[in-house]
């Protein structure tokens, strides 16, 4: 127990660092910014995912998340109902024994700092698209250095 | 606080220190009160490595879910959820454990999507992944206290058979109730309707498919002679309109609805109706949204019908040379304005017109339904008179028109197909004597052996319908001895749930022997059980599936069935090896439940050599699959049926040549030859319905004065058996709610959040009110998925009823006996 206290101390001064320097990437990677295309058209509501999506989106922790409200909002896949859990789902809640979990390992004024949603959940769909020579040009190691995260536009 | 092993990199984040800083402050959960130092403190321990998150003092690393980093190969299959049929991968690791699953891209119906169901689909096969509850790996018996009690397979099979043999004995072969599902195997079902039919010879068999696509059947049968959805999924990117009734196939079918998404997307933008009491996803995309009172949809269909009539939006010649009754149709619907189908449905006359026009002009039209329509007032009827608007217009047999159904299960078509419950095989009519012949001969069961009439269905209240028999009234005056439930919740689904409870109560002198047959320990149908049998599931057996285009897919086992190293005296086996070992334990104990050659009726337990004697079954059948194999089938990411050696992939639309099957000798329903819909000149002539609305048994009054309304959400699957153990599911929707609109709630004083106490005059419930406009006002809608026996659920409901077939009416279709869950009366208060 003394010894974790002790660790515990130390990565204090680790963490305040680290978050800086992952809110600073964050935000030099474009975070922050307010998008204006849109991966839906006139008449595709997405409205009703989003409602439904109360655990996560108006159930207490992210609705002062403009960037992320309105990329998701204007979402292709959120008009296919294609909701947060399906790529942030973890066992998080269940381990906490909270109602609200947070998945995402992002927080407010900060950024994403632990949990990056990674490659291979979107592939669990879109593998056609990447494999298909006329699909993808290239195979990198990342989606979302292309596909703005949570509308997925390129 | 469990712990879930996820392979070699456990899932866990937080240290015991932090989880009980946490505990004492669950706020800091909440980013308006969260502080900067209070993450601070909770973080110091970690450092991100990879897409994971390292804990420095424990040194175990949170592995995110969406890794194939420990895929070792990829098992193709198909999706055990809905009746959509999409193509998986299950992905495996080195120790021989599913750990992934991916959309197989080259599958036609998903090309390679999944939805959030389908992607954690693996995560419901192992004890370790599951949130609650464990899978079932013991036969099990009560003692004399009631308590469980592991049995072996061979205890457990004999008591079942010496079971049905006392009930047969007693009280005649139709005592023995037999209650399966639409999750099985083509090869089970088949399997269990010849056990059922042909050994024990009892005509008490049902499914849940009772529950969810019974009205379709019986339409189709009523209509063009045969069951079958006529189309196939390809016609969404042929149509020129969607007329989705009863349908939210945003929720419900995702994969569907991508398509539909897509197809709107084009240049040929088809336009898209909507009928849905709420707000759906898919109704807020919709052109034009019918948002109609619960329990009128025969009005609307009438009205619609007397538009195309009466703008002659018809096809005069298509009427003439391929249906009947046209005229006794016409005269029906004429009374049907749109001023008078406004009235009843609460509709703007307008919209019915702009409705009946775009279907009335569009080149071609492609209708969807399920249970709006089904578990609604007339659904049989509704199911007709769609039918008859693409019999009218001619929108039939072609790309890009077809009524479809759709079903809500995996394998509720295949049952239908292989007679696994209430149905004969092959499509069959059971009261045709030369059909009924035709089996006995292929199952070498003596002339007679089969019960020469119907099924009894599972539920119907006869204090309400006097004339419909059932399982659940069975039960109710004791004529019921042995009630096997296998693969489906009654416990959670049927309508009018307190009396069912009060009927298997162990304080019932007169309560049947039940028997569960499930994958789950507990769940809420244990409850009421004597004896509960393990089986293994989707991933553990293979076996094939047919999805509601009627593509027969392929579903391959992945893994060994959980418990496989307990066998042969524990552990679970596939239904259709229960299926087998209780057929073998009745042939050895009693000659009457032999063949004529003296053996057992179910041959084997391979799941190939039961589908080729299956294929012979259906050979020259409507539902014809002697053209398949499992090599073909997978070869070919599935076939639709009917599929012959001539011509394999030749079933991907039916009535292509407007010809149906209302001849006798080839009818699957009708009680005799002059039924309505038997073609009397052999003409082979589909049928028009000429019905009128009836308003439904139950309406809102002062009393009890809101619509009630059930139905499902996304990340849920029928009674959540499945469902409710997967964390990443679960945490999304994790208790049952009411949807109050915003008026009302004003009225009543609640918010979201409250508890609401929802009173109908058959039971109560208490569930959290979420205040919605996606409800009309005077209207509520509550989730159907959620049960209150099981012992999780009662704690995490702080033992509060929140099951809402404790409210619903247990009122069946006329024609088909489907209940009717869509709507009932009920009164709020906030409690």
């Amino acid at each position: 127990m003394m010894l974790s206290r002790t660790f515990a101390s130390i990565f204090k001064v680790f963490l305040a660092g680290l978050l800086l320097t992952s809110a600073s990437v964050w935000a030099a990677k474009g975070g922050g910014a307010t998008t204006t295309t849109s991966g839906v058209l006139p008449g595709e509501d997405t409205s009703y995912a989003i409602e439904k999506e109360y655990s996560c989106l108006t159930g207490g922790c992210h609705e002062t998340n403009t960037q992320l409200l309105t990329d998701h909002a204007n979402s292709l896949m959120t008009h296919a109902m294609v909701k947060c859990n399906a790529c942030h789902g973890t066992h998080t809640a269940s381990q906490l024994g909270l109602p609200k979990p947070n998945l995402t390992g992002y927080y407010p004024g900060i950024g994403a700092i632990g949990y990056v949603v990674g490659k291979d959940r979107c592939l669990t769909c879109h593998s056609a698209q990447l494999l298909s020579a006329a699909g993808h040009r290239s195979n990198p190691t990342t989606c979302t250095g292309c596909h703005v995260p949570h509308m997925f536009l390129k | 606080m469990a712990t879930h092993k996820h392979d070699q990199h456990p899932v866990k984040v937080f240290t015991q220190a932090e989880l009980k800083e946490l505990k004492q402050d669950p706020q800091l959960c909440n980013h308006e009160r969260r502080t900067f130092l209070k993450w601070g403190a909770l973080l110091t321990s970690q450092a991100i490595v990879g897409g994971g998150v390292l804990n420095l003092l424990t040194g175990e690393e949170a592995m995110a879910d969406d890794t194939f980093v420990n895929v070792v190969s990829w098992v193709k299959s198909v999706c055990g959820y809905c009746s959509v049929g999409c193509g998986l991968e299950i992905g495996i690791n080195a120790a021989g454990a599913a750990v992934a699953v991916r959309g197989n891209a080259a599958h036609p119906t998903n090309a390679g999507r999944v939805c959030v169901k389908g992607l954690y689909e693996h995560k419901i096969l192992a004890d370790q992944d599951l949130r609650v509850g464990s899978r079932g790996k013991y036969p099990m018996s009560r003692d004399a206290s009631g308590n469980w009690q592991n049995i072996t397979w061979d205890e457990a099979t004999t008591l079942l058979a010496q079971k049905i043999i006392e009930a047969t004995n007693t009280a005649g072969p139709d005592s023995v109730g037999i209650y399966n599902t639409g999750q099985w195997t083509i090869e089970e079902y088949y399997s269990m309707g010849k056990l059922g039919k042909g050994a024990i010879k009892t005509s008490t068999m049902d499914s849940n498919t009772r529950l969810c696509m019974a009205a379709a059947v019986y339409g189709y049968m009523s209509t063009f002679g045969s069951d079958g959805p006529p189309g196939c999924y390809d016609d969404i990117e042929n149509t020129d309109c969607f007329f989705l009734i009863g349908t939210n196939p945003a929720e419900m079918h995702p994969q569907v609805w991508r398509r539909i998404i897509q197809a709107r997307r084009s240049a040929r933008a088809p336009r898209m109706i909507v009928v849905d009491p709420r707000r759906t996803a898919t109704a807020r995309s919709a052109d034009l949204h019918l948002q109609l009172k619960p329990g009128t949809n025969v009005a609307l269909m009438n009205g619609i019908l007397q538009q195309l009539i009466a703008n002659n939006w018809i096809d005069s010649a298509y009427i003439n040379a391929h249906t009947r009754n046209f005229n006794a149709l016409a005269a029906k619907v004429a009374a049907y304005t749109p001023t008078y189908v406004a009235g009843i449905t609460g509709l703007a006359a307008a919209d019915i017109q702009t409705a009946a026009q775009w279907i009335g002009q569009s080149p071609e039209v492609w209708s969807m339904f399920i249970q709006g329509v089904y578990q609604s007032m007339g659904g049989t009827d509704t199911v007709r008179l769609i039918c008859a608007m693409h019999l009218i217009t001619g929108k039939i047999g072609r790309p890009g028109s077809s009524p479809f159904s759709i079903t809500g299960q995996a394998t509720a078509m295949s049952n239908r197909e292989t007679g696994g419950s209430s149905a004969l095989s092959g499509y069959r009519n059971y009261y045709n004597p030369a059909h009924i012949a035709e089996v006995e001969q292929l199952w070498n069961v003596a002339p007679g052996t089969i019960p020469a009439h119907a099924t009894t269905v599972i539920t119907s209240d006869i204090d309400l319908q006097p004339t419909i028999p059932s399982m659940v009234d069975m039960m109710r005056n004791g004529t019921l001895k042995v009630y096997w439930v296998a693969c489906t919740n009654p416990s959670v689904t049927l309508p009018d749930l307190d009396k069912y409870h009060d009927y298997l109560s162990f304080s019932n002198p007169a309560r049947p022997f039940v028997v569960v047959q499930d994958i789950f320990d507990p769940m809420e149908s244990m409850h009421f059980a004597d004896l509960f049998l393990p089986a293994a599931q989707w991933g553990e057996k293979t076996g094939t599936y047919t999805c509601s285009e009627r593509r027969v897919n392929l579903g391959r086992q992945a893994v060994q069935p959980v418990g496989f190293e307990l066998r042969p005296n524990y552990g679970a086996y596939s239904d259709l090896e229960i299926i087998k070992m209780v057929s073998d334990k009745l042939a050895a104990f009693d000659f009457r439940f032999r063949d004529q050659a003296g053996g057992s009726l179910v041959k084997s337990a391979d799941p190939e050599t039961v589908f080729n004697e299956w294929k012979l079954v259906s050979t020259g059948k409507i539902c014809d699959m002697s053209g398949m194999t499992y090599a073909n089938i997978a070869a070919n990411s599935g076939i639709a049926w009917p599929s012959t050696p001539a011509n394999v992939l030749g079933g991907k639309r039916l009535y292509a040549n407007g010809l149906f099957n209302t001849n006798w000798n080839r009818a699957q329903y009708g009680k005799t030859p002059t039924a309505a819909w038997i073609d009397p000149d052999g003409l082979s002539r589909a049928y028009l319905w000429a019905v009128d609305y009836v308003a439904p048994p139950e309406v809102p009054d002062a009393s009890y004065p809101f619509w009630l309304n059930t139905g499902r959400v996304i990340e849920h699957f029928h009674s959540r058996t499945k469902t409710k153990r997967v964390a990443q599911l679960h945490e999304m929707v994790p208790e049952n709610y009411v949807e109050i609109s915003t008026a009302d709630a004003a009225n009543l004083g609640v918010i979201t959040g409250d508890l609401v106490k929802v009173t109908s005059r058959r039971g109560e419930i208490v569930v959290k009110a979420k205040v919605t406009d996606t409800v009309k006002a005077g209207a509520v809608f509550i989730p159907m998925h959620f049960g209150d026996l099981d012992p999780i659920d009662v704690a995490e409901n702080n033992g509060r009823k929140v099951s809402v077939n404790r409210l619903t009416m247990n009122y069946v279709d006329k024609d088909c006996a489907q209940p009717i869950y869509k709507h009932c009366a009920v009164k709020l208060a906030k409690a």
